[in-house]
């Protein structure tokens, strides 16, 4: 299935997104999706529905440290798992718009 | 550390302005400068509990300003007179805040190497 | 340079708040600089803040030769000059 992106490869419509389409969108960025992913997929949809955007690193990451604790919310243990610009790169698996103030 | 004050004046959803000077206090935290905000005049309205976007398709203020913890902004100041001139009290606010006095606003502008009104 | 505040303000003081509210926490060294609507302020000084206001923005709005005496006109490279001895500068819009 051919999904409608931006230039950036974040979904058009947000209400495009499944997991079916996450591990397209994952695939695309060489990664494949285990429990551990998935886990932090979950935790950036809550911070969109909890917030109202796509978070920039820190707050993420502090984000993660308050659910997850800090084995989790740390930038080491997302960088591991989504490697390069995490946040990023989570938000456009997870379906959510582009980070806006993510550098 | 740089620092920064913005100082937010403007009603949440009449126009683009409450939403600007939040990204821009979120994308100066994101760059590490150091963000403090303070709320007055209609300003104030836009911390207010219960916002509900549902049905006119606005990003929703009250949740985004939920995040401001998250991203380091502090203080989150006041005007406590703005506040009360709107028959509103601190527990008609989503976030905790510090209370500040109209009076003080020369030497609070004077901790800070930026200053923004929006 | 000093850390009293210059204070620009921009609407006219009949359609907007932005004066009121701008001097409900001006402190008494800060200055005041009424600009773009903000001039038609100037007809009656508006506080014991030294005050100034835009001479092109009060010309545009045929307001020459009407203000009052104790607010002081300046051109933009007078405003220039003021931004550059205030540590902040606020605008209210």
């Amino acid at each position: 299935m051919a999904l409608a992106t931006d230039e950036e490869g974040y979904l058009l419509d947000l209400t495009d997104w499944n997991p079916t389409v996450a591990e397209q969108l994952a695939d695309e960025e060489g990664i494949s999706l285990s429990e551990a992913h998935w886990e932090l997929i979950e935790l950036i949809q809550a911070f969109y529905k909890e917030f109202d955007h796509s978070p920039a690193m820190r707050p993420l990451i502090k984000y993660a440290k308050l659910k997850l604790g800090a084995d989790k919310g740390n930038s080491l243990y997302f960088l591991s798992l989504f490697p390069g610009s995490p946040a990023k790169l989570l938000s456009r698996i997870a379906g959510l718009p582009r980070p806006e103030n993510c550098l | 550390m740089a620092s920064l004050l913005m100082i937010c004046r403007k009603a949440p959803y009449g126009t683009s302005y409450a939403r600007e000077a939040i990204d821009i206090a979120l994308a100066a935290s994101a760059f590490d400068v150091d963000v403090a905000m303070l709320f007055t005049d209609d300003g104030v309205l836009q911390l207010v509990k219960g916002q509900n976007t549902d049905n006119t398709g606005s990003k929703n203020v009250e949740s985004v300003l939920s995040s401001l913890p998250l991203y380091d902004v502090a203080p989150i100041l006041v005007n406590e007179a703005a506040l009360s001139e709107r028959h509103l009290t601190t527990g008609d606010l989503n976030l905790p805040v510090e209370l500040c006095q109209p009076g003080e606003l020369p030497t609070l502008c004077a901790k800070y190497d930026r200053v923004l009104t929006i | 340079m000093t850390d009293a505040i210059l204070h620009l303000v921009q609407q006219s003081p009949t359609a907007s708040s932005a004066l009121r509210d701008c001097l409900a926490v001006a402190g008494p060294a800060d200055s005041i600089v009424l600009m773009h609507d903000g001039v038609y302020a100037a007809m009656e000084k508006p506080s014991a803040h030294t005050c100034y206001a835009l001479q092109s923005d009060l010309e545009e709005r045929g307001l020459q030769g009407r203000t009052d005496p104790a607010v002081t006109l300046i051109d933009y490279s007078g405003l220039v000059e003021l931004c550059d001895q205030h540590r902040h500068n606020l605008s209210w819009f």
